[in-house]
């Protein structure tokens, strides 16, 4: 009988890669066959595990030339220290939610912060506003647009409140940025609202001047200042 | 959407198929070196986030699995390395380790003598031979190395770790 099937090979076969070498050999080892099962068993328990996912989410494509000079993201939940300018939009036509307007606010000590240092850290939160979902993004000077929140490629769930918190923690760099929000009742994708959030810096005057683009749902839109 | 072809990097449907496929090995090989799920987690993430800035190297290879025996391999032991300077020995963080038995404590016990003993490159044959259960041509293929250059290099780090006498029980 040929040798057992080393810890590569079935690694392979449980990721369901093809294998031809190794198809003989399984067929009749007992032995191999079990470690298999082993390994099909543990990735099962693992891809259950709560990590699994947020791990997946928090790999981020295409940086860094998606994420924007100005605003580095630094890790969940620290400590924050820094303030920023609030203005709500609520355009007519949207999915109108009740409860008055959204909001979106970079949060240092509680408060919201308008003026900022490189080097401060902020937090993001939003008010929904009787919305459940959210997205965030922001765009810079050059017209970089960058998605702050969430991870991942769809709006994501948001608690009832006028801030809430959304864990995520930024440390400011040099330049002026605004961010838009969008709220909706339902989840989205995230990439549509980039190419028109795209379009619509393209069509502004200046950058830091581009409105959130319709057809989103509600939108809340503040602008930082970043002092040297 | 815009497609572009060629160069283009993973899309998120993409790297959501190839998470689903390949991370549990990862991390199953990452908790073996690192003895802790919270850094597993850690290495796991870095693997993929490596995944796609070197997503070109990625899908050149061959073999994708030899791809991912070596990134996990590199990151974890760069991350024993940065902890063994955080971490003292005799400091050493015991906190999720209640499952492990006997032989998680003989693979952290290889792993520190290697880290002082071995070379970068001689550490990374030992993980992979005598941690991970590959073959010496396995291993030579992880690591891209010639079949000639893997039988000499295995033989000094036999001699080397016997000497250190970090030579996993059974092995020949
Ligand atoms: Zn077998």
């Amino acid at each position: 009988m040929s040798p057992h099937l080393s810890a590569l090979v079935i690694d392979e076969l449980a990721a369901g890669l093809p294998s031809a070498d190794a198809a003989a050999h399984l067929a009749t080892c007992t032995e191999c066959q079990q470690r298999l099962a082993a390994v099909k068993q543990a990735s099962a328990t693992i891809s259950a595990m709560p990590a699994f996912q947020q791990r997946l989410d928090a790999v981020t494509l295409g940086e860094p030339a998606r994420r924007g000079p100005w605003l580095r993201l630094v890790s969940i939940a620290l400590p924050v220290a820094a303030a920023l300018a609030l203005v709500v939009f609520w355009p007519r036509g949207d999915d109108v939610l009740l409860k008055g307007a959204p909001t979106v606010e970079l949060i240092a000590n509680e408060k919201p912060v308008m003026v900022a240092k490189p080097g401060d850290r902020v937090t993001l939160a939003v008010g929904g506003a009787g919305a459940t979902h959210a997205i965030v993004f922001g765009v810079d000077a050059s017209g970089t647009v960058t998605k702050l929140w969430p991870a991942g490629g769809e709006a994501a769930p948001i608690a009832p409140g006028a801030r809430v918190s959304l864990d995520v923690s930024f440390e400011v760099t040099p330049g002026d940025l605004v961010l838009l929000g969008f709220f909706t009742k339902t989840t989205q994708p995230t990439e549509p609202i980039r190419e028109a959030i795209e379009r619509s810096v393209a069509g502004a005057r200046a950058p830091l001047e581009v409105l959130a683009p319709s057809g989103f749902g509600a939108v809340a839109r503040s602008r930082l200042k970043v002092t040297p | 959407m815009v497609h572009v072809a060629g160069d283009a990097g993973f899309s998120r449907a993409e790297l959501d198929q190839l998470y689903r496929r390949h991370a549990p090995s990862v991390f199953r090989r990452a908790r073996r070196l690192l003895g802790r799920d919270a850094d597993a987690w850690d290495a796991v993430q870095e693997v993929f986030q490596k995944m796609v800035t070197a997503h070109q190297s990625f899908r050149g290879e061959a073999r994708p699995m030899t791809w991912l025996y070596r990134i996990t391999t590199n990151i974890s032991l760069n991350m024993l390395r940065s902890r063994s300077l955080r971490e003292p020995a005799g400091l050493t963080v015991i906190d999720g380790h209640a499952d492990d038995g006997q032989e998680a404590l003989e693979t952290r016990n290889l792993l520190q003598a290697w880290l002082k003993g071995l070379t970068e490159r001689e550490q990374e044959i030992a993980t992979l031979l005598f941690i991970d259960g590959l073959t010496q041509e396995e291993v030579a293929d992880v690591l891209e190395l010639s079949r000639k250059t893997i039988n000499r290099e295995v033989a000094e780090l036999r001699a080397k770790a016997a000497a250190l006498g970090a030579l996993p029980e059974g092995d020949s």
